[in-house]
């Protein structure tokens, strides 16, 4: 180093708050240095002497006694609002208007809440609503990060899928239809693998037994 | 500045569009056609589209077709079952097709006779003008199993099984009836009613040309096979890979024992999951040739996925049906069926489901009265 480090450098050398490169260097400066190496001798004995003083110093009270005096003041204050406030709730028709620092109205958590709720029916029902080839992304999400199932590609081939209500087709996760007879679940379901299911549904009333076949090419 | 009840009566009102549903786009104008072929022995003498809705959704018409159609049999034959094709486009994409098939008929000549037609399709959003939907007949089996329409969707070989299913049946409980009475009739009516609530069904979820999507590592099962002693066809082997509650690629060795030419084979295929539970999983099948003592391999690139969620225990297999060059059709018998693991597996014949209903609905006597029907 050719230039002599400041003061405060050096200062700070002695109390160990230089980063790892600067204080390597200054270090290495003191060592070839007789004049920032009495600089350093003289900052430590300063050092040391303060830390002595203060050891010395009594604290002008205990932590306890500290406390209860913060805790009483708070107290204090808490009482002294809620006078201030009832004095105004009774002066209510005359008061035409609130200062800033007004405390805050006992209702204002109202429409806060009202609207947090409002915002989760919101969800709720766009959940309950929403078309199952949608939800079933989210399935798919839920299964990877809680059931630790492979998050495999959606399949762009169509699919064919019976269930006690009926069969649905979709083409990947945005298009699908539902082969539902209104009022009625089939009384079985069959499929075959070159590409068709058949679904069968006996009328109550006739006993016509009519069976609806859905294809997936 | 807004009030209290000023927020509230926003957030109320921001929230109705939820709770109302998306309006139909076209149900009192649904625009449907019944489209039968000049020489059909079948004509509609009307139809209505009540309850027909198109709606727009991800690029493409999702099509709910209600129709209830009047037909007339113009044929001097009995009409035993009729299958109608409903097509909402010409194989532009996939979902454009279905079919509606009435087993179980009894229709006489000059006779009318009501249906209904419920099926989901969809369509291209920007296609030319003209009807949504176009109602066709894809076949007509009448009561000497001949067959008229252009079977594009093997109608006829469908109906056929129905129809030798639905007199394997028919006999089946005629001569109980004969032998046992009318409370035999009923106890096996009350055993088919236990039977079918009995009857495990599984959701399936299956994909052509599909990947297995589990973890797991995948392993390939073999059959076991249900022997069939009247079979024309024997399984020699078979297996699928198997991954977790998911099976792809059935594949089956299949030999001829028949001495007639084979046009069509069905393989029924039976899972037993790791629950326990026993279901018919699927069908597969083979429209390829197979000469008197030939021997064939039948596979299907599919990958079906089961909702029940339990892994694959064991599966067998059985023949399902078997059409034959000529145009006949084999399926088992009752006394094959009553074997374990299939009885109570197999779903019953359309025939059976309405013998049973019927049993249900009006008493043991409808059932007497319907079995003196031939």
């Amino acid at each position: 180093m050719k230039r002599h480090p400041s003061d405060t450098i050096l200062a700070l050398s002695i109390s160990g708050d230089l980063d790892l490169r600067d204080r390597f260097t200054t270090i290495w400066h003191v060592r070839t240095c007789p004049r920032c190496a009495a600089l350093v001798q003289a900052f430590r004995a300063d050092a040391e002497l303060f830390r002595l003083s203060a050891e010395e110093t009594a604290l002008p009270a205990n932590w306890d006694s500290l406390a209860e005096e913060m805790g009483a003041n708070i107290r204090l204050g808490l009482s002294a609002s809620e006078c201030i406030r009832d004095v105004k709730t009774s002066s209510r028709p005359q008061a035409t208007a609130r200062p800033a620092t007004a405390v805050r109205p006992d209702w204002f958590w109202k429409p806060a809440a009202g609207i947090a709720l409002a915002m989760a029916t919101v969800v709720m029902v766009w959940f309950s609503t929403m078309p199952p080839e949608q939800t079933r992304v989210f399935a798919r999400v839920w299964d990877a990060a809680v059931h630790g199932r492979t998050l495999g590609p959606e399949p762009m081939s169509t699919v064919l899928e019976s269930s006690a209500s009926g069969i649905e087709m979709r083409r990947g996760s945005r298009t699908s239809v539902s082969v539902l007879v209104e009022g009625r679940k089939p009384e079985q379901f069959s499929a075959n693998l070159d590409g068709s299911m058949r679904a069968q549904y006996v009328d109550d009333d006739s006993g016509q037994v009519t069976v609806t076949n859905v294809y997936s090419q | 500045m807004f009030t209290r009840n000023s927020i509230f009566a926003a957030a109320a009102l921001s929230m109705l569009p939820l709770f109302s549903q998306a309006p139909g786009v076209s149900s009192p104008n649904f625009n449907g056609r019944v489209d039968f072929q000049a020489d059909s022995p079948v004509v509609a003498t009307s139809n209505s589209w009540t309850g027909s809705t198109a709606q727009p959704r991800g690029g493409a018409l999702v099509i709910d077709v209600h129709a209830s159609l009047m037909l007339r049999n113009l044929d001097k034959r009995r009409i035993r079952g009729i299958t109608l094709v409903v097509t909402a486009q010409q194989d532009v994409m996939a979902g454009g097709k279905g079919s509606v098939s009435f087993p179980t008929l009894d229709v006489g000549p000059g006779d009318t006779f009501p249906i209904k037609v419920d099926v989901s399709l969809l369509r291209p959003l920007q296609q030319g003008a003209g009807p949504l939907v176009d109602v066709k007949l894809d076949g007509v089996l009448f009561d000497d199993l001949t067959f008229y329409g252009p079977n594009l969707l093997k109608s006829r070989r469908t109906l056929t099984i129905w129809e030798l299913e639905a007199r394997r049946d028919r006999q089946h409980f005629r001569s109980l009836l004969e032998r046992a009475g009318g409370e035999g009739l009923r106890q096996e009516m009350i055993v088919a009613t236990q039977r079918e609530k009995d009857r495990q069904q599984v959701g399936v979820q299956m994909v052509r040309g599909g990947r297995v999507t589990n973890t797991d590592t995948e392993k390939k099962l073999q059959f076991a096979f249900l022997q069939l002693p009247d079979s024309p066809v024997e399984p020699i082997a078979g297996n699928a890979s198997v991954s977790g509650n998911e099976a792809r690629s059935p594949w089956f060795d299949l030999r001829n024992r028949s001495g007639s030419v084979v046009n069509h084979v069905e393989m029924g295929w039976i899972i037993r999951d790791e629950k326990g539970r026993e279901f018919l999983a699927g069908a597969v099948s083979s429209d390829s040739k197979l000469a008197p003592g030939q021997r064939t391999q039948l596979t299907q690139d599919t990958l079906v996925r089961f909702t029940s969620g339990a892994p694959i225990g064991t599966m067998s297999g059985f023949v399902h049906h078997v059409e034959f060059g000529d145009g006949k059709i084999w399926v088992p018998s009752r006394e094959a069926l009553d074997q374990p693991g299939l009885r109570g597996v197999v779903a019953p014949s359309p025939e059976e489901t309405r013998l049973v209903r019927l049993y249900r609905r009006h008493g043991l006597s409808a059932v007497i009265e319907e079995l003196k029907r031939q």
